[in-house]
């Protein structure tokens, strides 16, 4: 070994990299994912037209029928939860994202270069958070031009929507888990909308679940996407929706989801070849 | 092998590289050297085992045996080092295609620790360099298959590394462009560049390659240069032609006594194998103590192609014997 050095070794033999230069290495990484999107806004379309649809689709379709069980005025009662569906189902754009980055042979790059191999997953988390950010933004115009009112204090709705996005932190690294296990980016597509789509129904989203038969409340109460909508209700409408211990709830989900999913990420992501 | 300082320096060092994946070995014990400043050419048919000394190398793949130093590096104990030094282009153009051509090569930069202006350079530097200069704002998508390889070896090459991994940079090139890519690796391998190259293509091994191994099922089944490998493994074919026919069946016994060998290569001419210029005069005298007059005689040295095709068939136990 000690024989065959030669006057090209490079100085610095260390695997270490700074805090600092991981940052900016992963600032390099998130304004490519942003340039990115600026190129291809129609990647935006699943955090802006989808929620859209669904608002004026179940506001206008169901919102007659349903606003007896939902406290009367059902687009109050829908938007919080509209937000939930977005910031979940928009977190299943990060895994995609990422497993193309395998698919095109763009990891390999990222991978051969000497910078923290963490600093891609954290930059697509970024992105994922801000594009999370942007979808909330829209989301609200679209409300209030529908009539939504926030009817709580400032304080209390951006807790909310702090509360949300910690949420979609924590589907994100699910997302990211899936986009570096399947094999495809319409497999990640696949298996994220498998998950999330009985997530979105069997929850307290479009309707009360108290309507639910029995065996499916019990599952409605624990789903996190109901939790996420009444504590999303209750910090955003307030007045009968109360928040309870849903908060809470919701918190655990979002911290326990990132405490599993991201060091199986970042195993998965070391691993993969 | 015990000391690569001086003007021989070796740029890439293995010995008793291994690579398993499950029941499959994919890389069985290699060895190899290349000097500093050389290009070497890894060639072999799908599957061979190339890409995956290519990325045991370029550290994207652990592997399971031997050792392997690039510029001096273990690639095992300090990929991070190794990282520094070398550039990776691979069978697919590893770029954003969203981006433009001058974003994935500044954001390169960004990543290999150059301040913004310094980053902002050496794109442009190198988009003008590889004549993308003009497309350099443009989303990588719309570039043709030649502009995206350049701009991926553009990228690879941003931090000046010295030593680089082309993992069938041609593949799906038409011919104009590969020329073009030709000078460019002919280029960065006058400035000191040590590149490994890996190919299907003898024509681009040949082209480009001072050393060349021949690999098939994870080993290396032949080396050496392009002009050694056409010699002693294929070997060279002497080709006859009586000035009468009638000749010819006499012909026929001297090439089997002198060569063992006496194949038809066209209609009154014979061929057979000459592996020692020795063997030449010797049939020559031959004939002619046989008073054969010879109308033509021609030396052929087969094509890389067929010395690709001989040692894939394995027949290399046939040419051995030699």
């Amino acid at each position: 070994m000690t024989a065959i050095t030669s006057s090209i070794t490079p100085s610095n033999l260390s695997s270490h990299t700074g805090f600092r230069d991981t940052m900016r290495h992963t600032g390099a990484l998130i304004r490519r994912n942003l340039l990115s999107t600026k190129a291809t806004p129609e990647e935006l379309l699943d955090v802006t037209f989808f929620p859209i649809i669904m608002t004026v689709m179940f506001t206008y379709v169901f919102g007659g029928g349903l606003k007896a069980t939902t406290g009367g005025n059902y687009i109050e009662y829908l938007i919080p939860g509209i937000f939930v569906q977005m910031l979940s189902f928009g977190s299943i754009g990060v895994g995609i994202k990422l497993n193309s980055d395998f698919d095109k042979g763009l990891m390999d790059r990222f991978r051969s270069l000497p910078i923290a191999r963490t600093s891609v997953l954290t930059a697509h988390l970024v992105s994922s958070v801000l594009r999370l950010l942007l979808a909330s933004l829209i989301t609200f115009a679209v409300a209030t031009c529908l009539g939504f009112r926030v009817h709580t204090n400032v304080g209390e709705f951006f807790g909310g929507i702090a509360l949300l996005l910690a949420l979609g932190f924590g589907v994100s690294w699910l997302s990211l888990y899936v986009g570096t296990v399947v094999r495809s980016p319409q497999a990640v597509q696949g298996v994220l909308q498998i998950a999330l789509f009985p997530l979105m129904f069997c929850s307290s989203i479009f309707t009360a679940v108290d309507t639910m038969p029995g065996w499916l409340q019990a599952f409605a109460k624990v789903n996190p996407l109901t939790t996420a909508a009444d504590s999303a209700r209750a910090m955003m409408v307030g007045g009968q929706f109360g928040l309870g211990n849903s908060a809470w709830v919701t918190l655990a989900w979002a911290l326990g989801m990132s405490v599993v999913f991201a060091p199986l990420a970042l195993r998965a992501y070391n691993r993969h070849v | 092998m015990t000391n690569s300082n001086g003007p021989d320096e070796i740029a890439i060092q293995v010995e008793g590289l291994v690579k398993r994946f499950g029941e499959q070995t994919a890389v069985d014990h290699v060895d190899l050297a290349v000097p500093t400043g050389s290009v070497f050419g890894l060639l072999g048919p799908n599957g061979a085992g190339k890409t995956t000394i290519v990325r045991m190398l370029s550290t994207l793949l652990r592997p399971d045996g031997g050792r392997a130093l690039v510029a001096g590096v273990d690639v095992m104990q300090h990929p991070a080092a190794v990282r520094r030094v070398i550039g990776l282009t691979g069978q697919f153009a590893a770029v954003d295609e969203t981006l433009s051509g001058y974003e994935n090569v500044y954001m390169i930069g960004r990543l290999l620790d150059m301040p913004a202006k310094d980053a902002r350079r050496r794109a442009e530097e190198l988009l003008l360099a590889f004549g993308l200069a003009e497309d350099a704002r443009k989303p990588a998508k719309q570039y043709s298959g030649g502009m995206r390889r350049r701009l991926d070896l553009a990228a690879s090459l941003v931090g000046r590394p010295k030593v680089l991994f082309l993992d069938e940079p041609t593949t799906g090139l038409d011919p104009a462009r590969r020329n073009d890519l030709w000078e460019i690796v002919r280029d960065l391998s006058q400035n000191g560049t040590t590149v490994l190259l890996t190919t299907q293509y003898m024509e681009e091994a040949e082209a480009l390659a001072q050393d060349i191994a021949v690999m098939d099922r994870g080993s290396f089944i032949a080396r050496g240069t392009a002009e050694e490998l056409k010699v002693r493994i294929a070997g060279r074919t002497i080709r006859l032609r009586p000035a009468a026919a009638a000749d010819l069946p006499v012909l026929r016994d001297v090439l089997l006594e002198v060569l063992g060998v006496a194949d038809d290569a066209a209609p009154g001419t014979l061929s057979g194998p000459v592996s020692e210029d020795a063997r030449v005069a010797a049939l020559l005298r031959a004939a002619a103590a046989k008073d054969i007059a010879i109308a033509d005689i021609s030396t052929v040295t087969a094509s890389l192609d067929e010395v690709f095709l001989t040692l894939t068939e394995n027949k290399t136990e046939k040419t051995e014997a030699r």
